[in-house]
């Protein structure tokens, strides 16, 4: 009778025993692949360091499996946290009756990786036959218009800028990647940009000596004659390192201007406009 | 005795019978749960897998472009563009073009085009031709150009750059040392190339008259050049947008002071500082083009 019995309980719990074996491995089986993923997923997605506990990399969130392709496959160079200092040339290029070319330095912070804070100051400047100076000056056809046909624009379309500054915000919607001759390997951004600023002005006499300029005195509360601005604009920026690029844009001033009989000496009548000064800037990048 | 052996079996079989058949229940159950954990799980992974990794480094060794989906090299590339000038002076342009290229390497191209281009003039002429000294000249009946040695005496405006182009034709070269790729929309495979070229070519000129009418058909060589992108979204379709600037040597401009007119026969005179100085007549037509591209 207790042979029988024995028997039955072994027969009955064989199947139990067994089963138990099998989740057993089953579940260890998980737990060995899931540790595996985890591994993989981290190397693929984080470069978490190798060398980290196992119950470390268990404790991290398995993400997938399934890795998606980017049509551009991550960023060799982040911007993000760092600030980036500019010089750049700028040439104003919808002359119509004044023309400029100058230095400017832009001191950018990019708060993330498609946004970005800016600094600009400038100054324009042009050597001509009473020697360097700083300003504008007018443009050919001005020239050409007054000499040859005895006409000159209104007054208010005359002004120059000897420099200004200007604060704007950057936003980055497109990047990419380029290779420059199969050589050079790079990223770029393009962005937009809007912002505002403050130009310095001048404004030329009607009579002048054909050699040095001699500019009417405008009425200034803080002794240079400013005029406020905004300006909206887009832009390249190349990255070839993690500390050098090159950008090349092109930006709108949009000034109002005015000449009044009360503040200009030699004004022939009142004149108004809003101005559109387009720079087209190119220059390098120091990131750090 | 028979019973309780009948009954020792019957427990044995049921149990043996049992322990399989509640197992494999357990198994059913545990499968179903697992096929919905394993839903689950997959949209669980639709949620996450699309989600942008943000900003991550690539993995050592990727290189930054594989390689470029659509090579150029040895292809050919037909184009109809659309022309359109910009920051016009006296005269400006609206026109369209056609133009054949070969892309001997990915990174050079030698091009043909021609075009009719359609010629006004801006603006500032309309107050010249009403205000100018020169109109002022002809309304008081004063000499104008080569009056007094029997010339035609017309009183055109002394401006340089006055003459339009009717059509071009002309030959260029073109250098793409930048290949690149844009992520537009994440999943948008936008390749492009940024190239710069030179060329020169012909231009038929005109230039509009006092009278109305047109001054004859000229013809002036000319050198182009410029810089473009190519976008190229599909293998056999380009769209092109490019900035090419014109120039060529315009006829002598007619000045209405003899002395000056002898100073300067191929040209016009400006005064610099204090000096006049004779200049020849270059014109600049910058034009901005854009156009769709066959490549085969």
């Amino acid at each position: 009778m207790k042979k029988l019995l024995l028997f039955a309980t072994l027969t009955t719990m064989a199947p139990a025993v067994s089963a138990a074996d099998e989740e057993e491995k089953d579940a260890s089986g998980e737990e060995a692949a899931s540790t595996d993923e985890d591994k993989g997923g981290d190397e693929e997605a984080s470069d978490a360091p190798a060398d980290a506990p196992a119950d470390a990399s268990a404790e991290v969130p398995a993400t997938t499996t399934e890795e998606t392709i980017f049509v551009v496959q991550g960023k060799p160079f982040l911007v993000a946290g760092k600030f980036e200092l500019s010089p750049q040339l700028a040439q104003s290029v919808n002359d119509s009756f004044t023309s400029h070319t100058g230095l400017i330095a832009s001191g950018l912070y990019h708060l993330k990786e498609n946004v970005a804070f800016e600094l600009t100051g400038g100054v324009f400047a042009w050597w001509d036959v009473g020697g360097p100076r700083l300003g504008g000056r007018d443009s050919e056809l001005t020239v050409e218009l007054r000499e040859k046909e005895s006409l000159a624009p209104e007054r208010v379309k005359l002004y120059q800028f000897p420099g200004f500054l200007a604060a704007d915000a950057q936003w980055s919607p497109l990047y990419g990647k380029v290779s420059v001759h199969d050589l050079a390997l790079g990223q770029f951004n393009l962005y937009l940009s809007v912002g505002a600023g403050a130009f310095a002005m001048q404004l030329e006499s009607l009579t002048q000596n054909g050699v040095q300029k001699s500019y009417v005195e405008l009425p200034s509360p803080i002794g240079v004659p400013v005029t406020l601005a905004t300006s909206f604009g887009g832009g390249l920026r190349f990255y070839f390192t993690d500390w050098l690029g090159v950008r090349i844009e092109v930006r709108d001033y949009v000034l109002p201007l005015s000449v009044r009989e009360s503040d200009v000496a030699d004004a022939e009548g009142p004149s108004f406009d809003v101005t559109n000064l387009v720079l087209g800037q190119a220059g390098v990048s120091f990131i750090f | 005795m028979m019973l309780p052996r009948l009954m020792c079996a019957g427990l044995v079989l049921g149990c043996s019978l049992a322990s399989p058949l509640a197992r494999a229940a357990r198994d059913d159950a545990a499968a179903a749960e697992d096929d919905d954990n394993e839903g689950e799980k997959r949209q669980s992974d639709a949620a996450t897998s699309f989600q942008r990794i943000e900003e991550r480094k690539p993995r050592a060794g990727t290189p930054l472009i594989d390689q470029k989906l659509f090579p150029m090299g040895g292809r050919f590339e037909l184009t109809g563009i659309f022309d359109y000038s910009f920051n016009d002076k006296y005269v400006d342009h609206l026109g369209g073009s056609g133009a054949a290229a070969f892309h001997l390497f990915d990174w050079l191209a030698f091009e043909g085009f021609g075009g009719y281009l359609l010629g006004g003039e801006t603006g500032i002429i309309g107050n010249v031709r009403a205000d100018g000294s020169s109109a002022k000249r002809a309304n008081e009946g004063q000499e104008c150009f080569d009056d007094a040695n029997g010339g035609n005496g017309a009183c055109e405006p002394q401006l340089p750059d006055m003459w339009m182009t009717t059509w071009f034709a002309g030959g260029d070269i073109q250098w793409s040392p930048i290949y690149g790729k844009i992520s537009a929309v994440s999943e948008l495979d936008l390749n492009f190339q940024l190239y710069a070229l030179a060329g020169a070519g012909a231009e038929g000129i005109t230039r509009y008259l006092n009278t109305g009418g047109f001054d004859g058909s000229q013809v002036r060589f000319s050198g182009n050049y410029g810089l473009g992108v190519r976008l190229i979204p599909w293998k056999w379709v380009a769209l092109r947008a490019e900035l090419r600037n014109y120039n060529g040597l315009n006829p002598n401009v007619e000045e209405h002071n003899a002395n000056d007119e002898d100073a300067c026969t191929s040209g016009y005179t400006l005064v610099v500082g204090a000096d006049k100085q004779c200049f020849p007549d270059i014109s600049t037509n910058t034009m901005f083009q854009v156009g769709l591209s066959l490549l085969l």
